[in-house]
């Protein structure tokens, strides 16, 4: 099995691409700072990091991928590098599990 | 010819498990005892013309059972009880209009509940004996009913699923099964500790997730991690699965909680037992994971 698609490996499409999260995904807050990420239709919950759920409010249309690690490198310890290969994995699945929707926006 | 229509009972035993009423009618006095002791908190003066009749009897070399319309048949005591048994776990199960079940065994101490969740074969029942030899009170080996509204934790007493191989590793640690156990295979919880089973939430969950390795580990996971393990271990119910989640992240919520990796029997069972007492001691809250005040917060990717 070969490693898992990242958002790297992607083209770029053309103009700006966003990812938006669907607004029918359940999320829950924990107290630990930890949130459930739950797709009723498919009954697939995905639970998340308090960094990963920051990546998960970003994708709110607004935010290309890279602002969205721009973002991140500000708020989290750790090396740009990392964080980008991180978000864009994260961002992956989230994409394949259908959480999110690609949106390509001309500027 | 239907086993009730055949039977002379010798006796009548009525129940009302969680809103699921039955009479257990049987004409073989061990098995009675058997089911006595195994819903012993259940014993109720319930409408006999209502209730679901639960058939159990002897008849030549073979054992019968009968519970509504579905029927089983044991040439041994063991199979017959166990259907039966399982038979009452589901009708149970199918009739709540309010609890959410969850495939999980469940031990109490002193006055709080602990849930070990996971799926079949992970070492659920025979990690559930061991840790009642150090004390605890095993109150299930299989599944708990939870009130949405309170948390309250309802543990569904089963008989007590142990294979070959669990009896061996408990065998090995010197514990030594019941009379009852010897007879029939048939052990309830109460055979192993009689106390009440208190009314409370869960503070400790558990998550057993193998492959077993060489030295048992318990890692903290984070409070979403464990309502997504709840939520995998639960099946239809009264409530939908957004319900459900909602739920069980309030459940987390007010939960330490942790993957257990097992080990050899006796060392899982001594590193569980004491995290246990260690947070039964804890104070308040001091199992929850802070964020850094001041500075960036550390970077968790994904989980």
């Amino acid at each position: 099995m070969g490693p898992e698609p990242s958002l790297q490996e992607e083209s770029a499409p053309a103009g700006r691409s966003v990812l938006i999260r669907r607004v029918d995904v359940d999320v829950h807050g924990l107290p630990d700072r930890s949130r459930l990420l739950f797709d009723p239709s498919g009954r697939i919950s995905i639970p998340v990091s308090e960094s990963a759920g920051r990546i998960w409010d970003l994708c709110d249309g607004n935010h290309s991928i890279d602002q969205i690690v721009d973002d991140l490198a500000a708020t989290y310890d750790a090396e740009r590098p990392q964080i980008d290969h991180d978000a864009r994995a994260f961002l992956a699945e989230l994409e394949r599990h259908g959480f999110v929707e690609r949106q390509s926006s001309f500027q | 010819m239907s086993c009730a229509a055949a039977l002379q009972p010798a006796t009548e035993d009525s129940f009302c498990v969680f809103g699921f009423s039955f009479v257990l009618r049987t004409n073989h006095p061990e098995s009675r005892d058997a089911f006595v002791r195994l819903y012993r908190q259940f014993e109720s003066s319930i409408d006999a013309e209502t209730a679901i009749e639960a058939v159990f009897r002897s008849q030549g070399d073979e054992f019968r059972w009968q519970l509504g319309e579905k029927t089983g048949r044991a040439s041994d005591v063991r199979g017959a009880l166990w259907g039966l048994e399982s038979a009452l776990c589901e009708a149970t199960l199918r009739s709540q209009q309010r609890l959410i079940a969850i495939h999980a065994a469940t031990i109490y101490s002193r006055d709080s509940a602990v849930m070990l969740v996971g799926p079949s074969g992970a070492g659920k029942s025979t990690l559930s004996v061991a840790l009642s030899r150090r004390g605890f009170t095993l109150a299930t080996d299989d599944v708990a009913l939870v009130d949405p509204n309170t948390l309250t934790v309802h543990p569904i007493p089963r008989c007590v699923h142990l294979d070959r191989q669990s009896v061996l590793l408990l065998e090995a640690e010197c514990f030594h099964l019941p009379e009852t156990w010897k007879r029939f295979s048939f052990l309830a919880p109460v055979d192993l500790d009689s106390r009440p089973i208190p009314q409370c939430g869960a503070g400790l969950l558990i998550y057993i997730a193998g492959p077993r390795a060489q030295r048992s580990r318990l890692k903290p996971v984070s409070q979403s991690e464990m309502a997504a393990r709840l939520l995998s271990e639960t099946g239809q119910g009264p409530l939908t699965d957004s319900e459900n989640v909602a739920v069980f992240s309030r459940m987390s919520s007010s939960a330490a909680c942790f993957h257990l990796i097992p080990g050899s029997l006796s060392e899982t069972a001594d590193l569980v037992a004491a995290l246990i007492l260690r947070h039964q001691y804890a104070p308040a809250g001091s199992k929850v994971e802070g964020i850094e005040r001041s500075g960036k917060r550390p970077w968790r990717p994904r989980m």
